[in-house]
């Protein structure tokens, strides 16, 4: 990833902007060039902690306080190229408030309908939202679960190999992503390295129409960068997702076994529950716990809940509206994703954060 | 405040009813003449949701839809898919940003579907029941 001038970040955006404004509704072609995006501007405040929210990038953190940050963006480009019958390319651009970065490449192989192979760097296959996390607009809510908040928890990127296989079977569709590589961080982490890491899901989608079982693993080796000690960790997820008939119900459960003592086990689980009016108004509620140390459980550095109500608005197939608040009890997010920069010391244990943002998708 | 609750009553009706579909268009599934793939409703359903990319000889489909709001799209959506046109449109974008399918090319009018179709033995697209010709191939 590279540092982007102000320039850089407005051409960007403003190339989203007249897409938009085209009034196309799904992809813009550029010869045998596809090219689709997606991004949000959202508006963040607290009634108290200073949370960090977009991606560190060198020293610069975007901060949410009491004043409310306009400084929660992101935009996407995303272009796909048929270049024979079996062979695709991807390549999607991503910017957020931060920088410009390639998010991910890759070529794909189809060897028949069941089985296809990636090779680049490439979103990782785990649970539910990884490979859109980032697309706000596919998301019931601003912001995201907790165990997707940040790349230490589910490993966003790869560079490595990756395949897909599929078989229908009396109990459903199975499939299974299996992938191998280099593990891709784009939050900054001081204190350890990531190296290879395997893994892959397992998804059963039933013969309930919507309703899919997901089961992810991973594991990697993992260095401490002030020793140089190697260690291993493993990630364990299960999810589960119905969708349909305007009914959006999530759940997921997400344990790491960490590379101690540098990086404790821990675990987090959230519920959530939307359903669309008339095809534009869809309340939502979620319920989110995540506990950054097990042996510290009742602390609030080591434990954050968080129920958070909100709704969205449809403004139509392109662009939602979503408002929504977030009743937090204790601070493990903010203490994991700052560190030092956090004031445990002085920070309040319930509190609130509110979010407004605007979504597209094109 | 009797008089609020009927205007209510009558504004939350017209948001219903303006959600639903009118009357469901006729729609027929068409192939190129020289297509001689077995296709059913269940394979038209794996094509159009992006789990079919392949004819049987390895050749790539090219799935045409039609554009959003197009009455003909809206009941294929429904009476083929068993889906509303805002839920596949989700579905699909799931499928892109994980870089796994693009979706079906989509055109205006459909004697761009028949000049499409006709013009590639690959292609399969659907058209209203009354805009069949001799181009086409009809899907039974």
């Amino acid at each position: 990833m590279f540092k982007s001038s102000r320039v850089l970040k407005k051409c960007f955006g403003t190339v989203c902007a007249l897409i938009i404004a085209a009034g196309t509704s799904y992809a813009v072609e550029l010869g045998n060039i596809e090219i689709h995006g997606y991004g949000h501007q959202g508006f963040v405040m607290t009634d108290g902690n200073i949370i960090s929210l977009a991606e560190k990038s060198g020293s610069a953190i975007s901060k949410a306080d009491n004043q409310g940050t306009f400084d929660y963006s992101n935009i996407a480009l995303l272009f796909s190229d048929r270049i024979t019958d079996k062979n695709n390319i991807w390549i999607q651009l991503y910017g957020n408030s931060n920088h410009i970065r390639l998010d991910w490449a890759f070529i794909d192989h189809k060897f028949n309908n069941q089985l296809i192979a990636r090779v680049g760097q490439i979103k990782t296959p785990t649970a539910i939202y990884n490979e859109i996390r980032d697309v706000k607009f596919l998301q019931l809510s601003t912001i995201e679960p907790f165990m997707y908040f940040e790349d230490s928890l589910v490993s966003e990127a790869y560079r490595g190999i990756g395949i897909t296989y599929d078989k229908e079977t009396p109990g459903g569709k199975i499939v299974l992503d299996a992938f191998g590589g280099e593990t891709v961080n784009f939050e900054e982490h001081p204190e350890k390295r990531d190296r290879v890491m395997i893994g892959g899901r397992l998804t059963c989608n039933t013969p309930i129409e919507g309703l899919r079982i997901m089961a992810s693993a991973q594991t990697y080796n993992t260095e401490e960068i002030d020793t140089g000690e190697r260690g291993n960790e493993k990630k364990y997820m299960a999810s589960i997702d119905y969708a349909n008939h305007g009914i959006d119900l999530k759940a997921e459960y997400f344990y790491l076994s960490g590379f101690q003592p540098l990086v404790p086990d821990l675990y987090s689980y959230y519920i959530q529950a939307g359903y669309t009016l008339f095809d534009r108004l869809t309340p939502f509620a979620r319920y989110d716990y995540l506990v950054t140390d097990k042996n510290q459980e009742s602390d609030p550095s080591y434990y954050q809940k968080d129920i958070t109500v909100g709704i969205g608005y449809k403004i139509n197939s392109n662009i939602i509206f979503k408002a929504e608040n977030h009743f937090m009890e204790g601070y493990s997010m903010p203490v994991l994703t700052m560190g030092n920069d956090f004031d445990a010391s002085s920070a309040n244990k319930n509190w609130n954060l509110t979010a407004f943002s605007m979504n597209f998708m094109f | 405040m009797k008089k609020f609750y009927i205007i209510i009553t009558v504004v939350v009706l017209l948001m219903v009813t303006s959600s639903l579909s009118a009357n469901a268009t006729d729609v027929t599934i068409i192939v190129n003449k020289a297509n001689t793939n077995t296709i059913d409703k269940a394979t038209v359903k794996k094509i159009y949701m992006g789990d079919m990319t392949s004819w049987t000889d390895g050749s790539a489909i090219l799935a045409i839809d039609l554009s959003e709001g197009n009455s003909a799209r809206d009941s294929f959506t429904d009476s083929v898919l068993g889906k509303s046109v805002s839920n596949m449109k989700a579905l699909w974008a799931q499928k892109i940003f994980s870089g796994k399918a693009v979706p079906p090319k989509t055109v205006e009018s459909d004697d761009e579907v028949k000049k499409i179709v006709s013009g590639n033995k690959n292609a399969i697209g659907y058209i209203k029941g009354s805009s069949v010709d001799d181009s086409v191939k009809v899907v039974k």
